[in-house]
């Protein structure tokens, strides 16, 4: 510990040190005084010999200091002190990085969670999905495997857990005013929690034990996730025992999950957990319930690799046990689709679980990672700027200290460190708004009238990545202007206190045009994206989402009888149409622009040998005006239009069936195959009606020909979720149609429950997420360019200005006019600007190959677009080199010649 | 760190061997061992001040030397340089290690001749 004694008895020995080397030279000055001089010459003469004193006291003493800490401490305090002396300069810096910083850790942590991330489990790298391989499937892999199957497998598989199996249903739960509420929940094998290393937060998992047919004893046991558990019981402690009835089944909750599980689906809140043979207890019929027929059930299955087992082993006990598995346990249905062919049984790594935003939206979250590491840039150029201006003026300062013998790696210690605490000071604050943003976020990801709500959740990454990027930014904006610092010639600078030639050409032929070439390419993207949304929203989309509240009916599990059910739908809007405030209402199959866009064969009774695949929907009687889609022509269904022997066509089906003829009373005929979802029928329907086009599965494809049905026994006649219809309900306010809605299930369907309330318009932003996202966060980021690009732009104006004073004032001294000075400085700033136009026009060039598969109805070099941001640039660059052009310009002449 | 090095004359440790060996006789100030050293080499060593000091401070830190106040030739109080045990140690070690070695010059200087 001696130098530690050290480090403290310092500050007497460095004294003692002065006080040797006075005495030192106070002698030597008395033996030449001894010898004859005069004092003066003595003490001249001795100091001359001695040399530089201080230098001389700073090699003494660097021998007892830890000299690389001892630097850079004194570094840091010099840096905190001089970035306290100047705080605009420190708040413009620090802000600039957190906005730059900040950014970029949210679109990375949002990446990081959807895509990069383990789930957050127990080893999650020794997690598998036990599946089907085959190079027709979508990625070659389907992770689901049929009942019979993984009980064999659990049998004959060697060095992996039992494998647990997970699959859902929809489920009624009581909400606050104690209507049903459908929410999705996860029935799993008793393992599968236990598998996976959550621990609980509070009681227990489900087990083994839970999952037999007809429950354990004292009920089935229910597991809530976190987010279940804060908004349906706002986090009670206690509610570990309490009883809770899903479905109409009576259940007892036992545990609660810790806030960091989502299950294996990233980003999923708000679930329930039940044993698989909770099944038999929601199925209303033992046919409708799964597990009846377990050959045909399948499910999502999970297993955990025990240590010694890899992947590749497991994969070849699988390869060798496939064909028999197959051949006796997978139904022939199912052996016989297409993407079926050539499969075998294999497994793949689980340990990211599944994410639907890495499948949706990975290309978009890449592009606004390549649009914020722009921005980070910009800033980084910008802060360069600002740095190398500050360095200037305290070029004295540097030249001095190269004199008084500080090495060049001194100054550009210091510097760095100055740049160093600054993306520190920025960094925290930086994390803070990802940490906080990431959650506004994540609601972008909303699967179109899914009815979910997406979490992301950011964890310690974040800071990793943040204090990595500040390390880097350090070095981006800091190691430029710090080696010119160093490059100081001090006898020139302090004679003639003349300026550092090197940094005035970097800031004007540099940091000026880099910025706004940056700022061209960031603005001219958000115009383009931004461009993209408008013609997106703008598209007439054929019907008016606006004050439309959709809502699903949750039918499945009603033992009725499909006449019963129709029955249901009619008087449920009769009702809702009854209610004070509701202007419409109806009922549809198909809801727009969710992606889901059933086709069926259709011909004209005059053309049967043109056959066109058409959209097709069934509705409900005044859904048109329910929706707001107009009828060019004949009426809308009624009450009496029950079955499908009338329909209703859209302009591009009229158009495509009856080229050239009216087709209003007119026949078509239409055939729908076998489908997964829908029986297969044939119709012959007389058209009553002509309806505008309508966007069908999504705003970016124009509306396909359409053919319209009432909505009728055929509808749902399959029972369980066929059951489900959806209503529209038109009203002013929001809460008169979720109020409605209530009283109507309270009065015609008390057991079912609603999933969620969407007003239609929240459903299409839904289906253009993307693209609302990118457009939002490009205009933010391409505003924070151009005031940074502004900003950085007056600040080198400024310091000319400043540094051509007396020019200015010889000037305007010999009769220049004032208009002549403003223009001078302006014309110097547009030069500035249009080299860096030019060169942001050639990044754009560049950046378009990126940006083309992102647009709608724009060309990645739209001339309207290209024109608004030059322009806007333009008004930016004028604005800002008004100001210091017109300080210039309004100098009083006999004022700065005597300054001189 | 590296330019006190090359300031260092003769060979590494001489001129800490000869302020120990001088310091050895009586303590005395950083003045006086220049002069001290320069009388007995018959003016043929100069030592600069611009690597006495930061010696010093490197023997005061491995505990060779110790500072105190003690008086100059003229009578005033000065800070003075006294030799440890540890530096008497020291020195003893180098003196053997550099006789040694001047030894072995010699005697390969010697059959050069010869």
């Amino acid at each position: 510990m001696r130098w530690l004694r050290q480090l403290f008895s310092r500050t007497r020995r460095y004294d003692d040190l002065s006080v040797s080397i006075q005495e030192h030279i106070e002698q030597k000055t008395e033996e030449l005084m001894d010898e004859g001089m005069s004092r003066n010459e003595a003490s001249q003469a001795a100091r001359r010999a001695f040399g530089n004193v201080a230098l001389l006291e700073e090699r003494s003493r660097e021998v007892w200091q830890l000299h690389w800490l001892e630097s850079l401490w004194a570094d840091l305090r010099f840096s905190l002190h001089q970035l306290w002396k100047s705080p605009g300069y420190t708040l413009t810096a620090v802000l600039t990085l957190v906005i730059g910083i900040g950014a970029n850790s949210a679109i990375f942590t949002v990446i990081d969670d959807a895509m990069l991330r383990s789930l957050p489990v127990q080893r999650p790298d020794q997690l598998v999905n036990v599946g089907f391989a085959a190079p027709n499937m979508e990625q070659h892999f389907i992770p689901v495997q049929f009942l019979p199957v993984i009980r064999e497998l659990n049998h004959r598989l060697h060095g992996v857990s039992p494998i647990a199996g997970w699959a859902g249903s929809m489920m009624a739960v009581p909400d606050d005013q104690n209507t049903l509420r459908s929410i999705p929940g996860n029935l799993v094998t008793g393992n599968a929690l236990s598998m996976l290393g959550v621990r609980p937060l509070l009681g227990r998992l489900l087990t083994p034990e839970d999952d037999i047919p007809g429950g354990p004893e004292g009920g089935w046991p229910v597991v809530l996730d976190y987010g279940f558990w804060l908004s349906n019981f706002h986090g009670d402690p206690a509610i570990v025992g309490h009883h809770l009835r899903i479905s109409g089944q009576p259940t007892v909750i036992v545990g609660v999950l810790p806030s960091d599980f989502h299950g294996l689906f990233v980003g999923q809140t708000e679930r329930v957990y039940l044993p698989l043979h909770f099944f038999s207890a929601l199925a209303p019929t033992p046919e409708q319930d799964p597990l009846h027929h377990p050959e045909n059930f399948n499910m999502l299955t999970v297993a955990r690799l025990e240590p010694g087992t890899t992947l590749r082993s497991l994969n070849a006990q699988l390869a060798a046990m496939s064909p028999s598995l197959i051949k006796t346990l997978v139904p022939q249905r199912i052996k016989n689709l297409p993407e079926f062919r050539g499969a075998h049984m294999a497994a793949q790594s689980a340990a990211r679980g599944f994410s639907e935003i890495a499948n949706d939206y990975s290309k978009p979250l890449l592009l606004i990672q390549g649009i914020v590491l722009a921005v980070l840039l910009l800033c980084c150029v910008n802060i360069a700027g600002l740095q190398t201006a500050r360095l200037e003026s305290r070029q004295h300062e540097f030249a001095v200290r190269s004199a008084l013998g500080a090495g060049r790696r001194r100054i550009l210690q210091q510097c760095l460190v100055e740049s160093l605490v600054l993306a520190f000071l920025g960094s925290i604050f930086a994390a803070g708004i990802a940490w906080a943003s990431v959650k506004s976020i994540s609601g972008f990801f909303t699967p179109a009238g899914s009815g979910d709500t997406m979490q992301l959740q950011p964890d310690t990454h974040i800071l990793l990545f943040t204090a990595a990027l500040a390390l880097v930014t350090t070095l981006l904006f800091g190691l430029a202007p710090a080696l010119l610092a160093g490059r100081v010639a001090p006898g020139l600078v302090l004679k003639s206190k003349g300026t550092n030639a090197r940094t005035n050409l970097l800031r004007h032929r540099f940091f000026v045009p880099a910025q706004f070439s940056l700022a061209l390419v960031l603005v001219f993207t958000a115009g383009l994206f931004t461009h993209t949304l408008v013609r997106l929203r703008n598209n007439h989309a054929g019907f008016n989402p606006d004050h439309v509240m959709e809502v699903c009916a949750q039918f499945q599990a009603l033992k009725k009888s499909p006449q019963e059910i129709m029955e249901l739908y009619r008087s449920i809007t009769d009702y809702l149409r009854t209610v004070p405030g509701v202007e419409s209402a109806s009922y549809t199959w198909v809801t727009p622009v969710t992606g889901f866009a059933p086709k069926l064969d259709a011909q004209s009774i005059e053309h049967p040998q043109n056959v066109h695949s058409t959209a097709w929907n069934d509705v409900g009687d005044g859904y048109f005006s329910t929706v707001g889609t107009r009828l060019l022509a004949g009426r809308e269904f009624t009450p009496q239009d029950r079955d499908r022997s009338v329909c209703i066509v859209n302009q591009s089906a009229a158009r495509l069936l009856f080229p050239g003829a009216q087709p209003l009373d007119d026949s078509l005929k239409a055939a729908m195959k076998e489908d997964d979802d829908v029986k297969p029928f044939t119709a012959t329907c007389r058209i009553v009606g002509i309806a505008e086009d309508a966007r069908y599965s999504s705003l970016r494809d124009p509306a396909p020909p359409t053919v319209y049905f009432p909505a009728s026994v055929s509808t749902v006649g399959s029972g369980s979720y066929s059951n489900n219809l959806v209503f529209f309900i038109r009203s002013q306010s929001a809460a008169t149609s979720i109020g409605a809605y209530r009283a109507a299930l309270a009065r015609y369907a008390p057991t079912t429950g609603y999933m969620i309330f969407l007003p239609l318009s929240d459903q299409v932003d839904q289906s253009i997420g993307s693209e609302r996202l990118i457009a939002r966060l490009s205009g933010i980021f391409a505003a924070v360019a151009l005031l940074l690009s502004g900003i950085g732009l007056y600040g080198v104006l400024a310091l000319r200005v400043q540094q051509r004073r007396p020019e200015i004032g010889v000037r305007l001294a010999v009769g220049a006019s004032r208009a002549r000075i403003l223009m001078l400085f302006l014309r110097d700033a547009l030069w500035l600007v249009a080299l860096g136009t030019v060169a942001g026009i050639l990044l754009i060039a560049f950046t378009s190959t990126f940006t083309r598969r992102f647009l709608y109805d724009t060309s990645p070099m739209q001339v309207s677009v290209v024109a608004g941001a030059l322009l806007t640039l333009a008004v930016v660059a004028i604005f800002a080199a008004l100001l210091p052009a017109r300080r210039a310009a309004a100098l009083d002449p006999l004022q700065v010649l005597r300054d001189e | 760190m590296a330019k006190n090095r090359e300031r260092r004359d003769l060979f590494p440790g001489a001129l800490e061997m000869m302020i120990l060996q001088s310091l050895r006789l009586r303590p005395m100030h950083g003045y006086g061992l220049v002069k001290h050293i320069q009388q007995i080499s018959g003016d043929l060593l100069q030592i600069e001040e611009g690597s006495l000091y930061p010696a010093l401070q490197r023997m005061l830190r491995a505990g060779w030397l110790e500072s105190e106040v003690g008086s100059s030739a003229k009578g005033r109080p000065t800070r003075v340089y006294r030799l440890t045990k540890a530096g008497l140690r020291h020195l003893e070690q180098e003196l053997s290690s550099f006789e040694q070695m001047f030894d072995g010059i010699s005697r390969v200087l010697a059959v050069a001749k010869a």
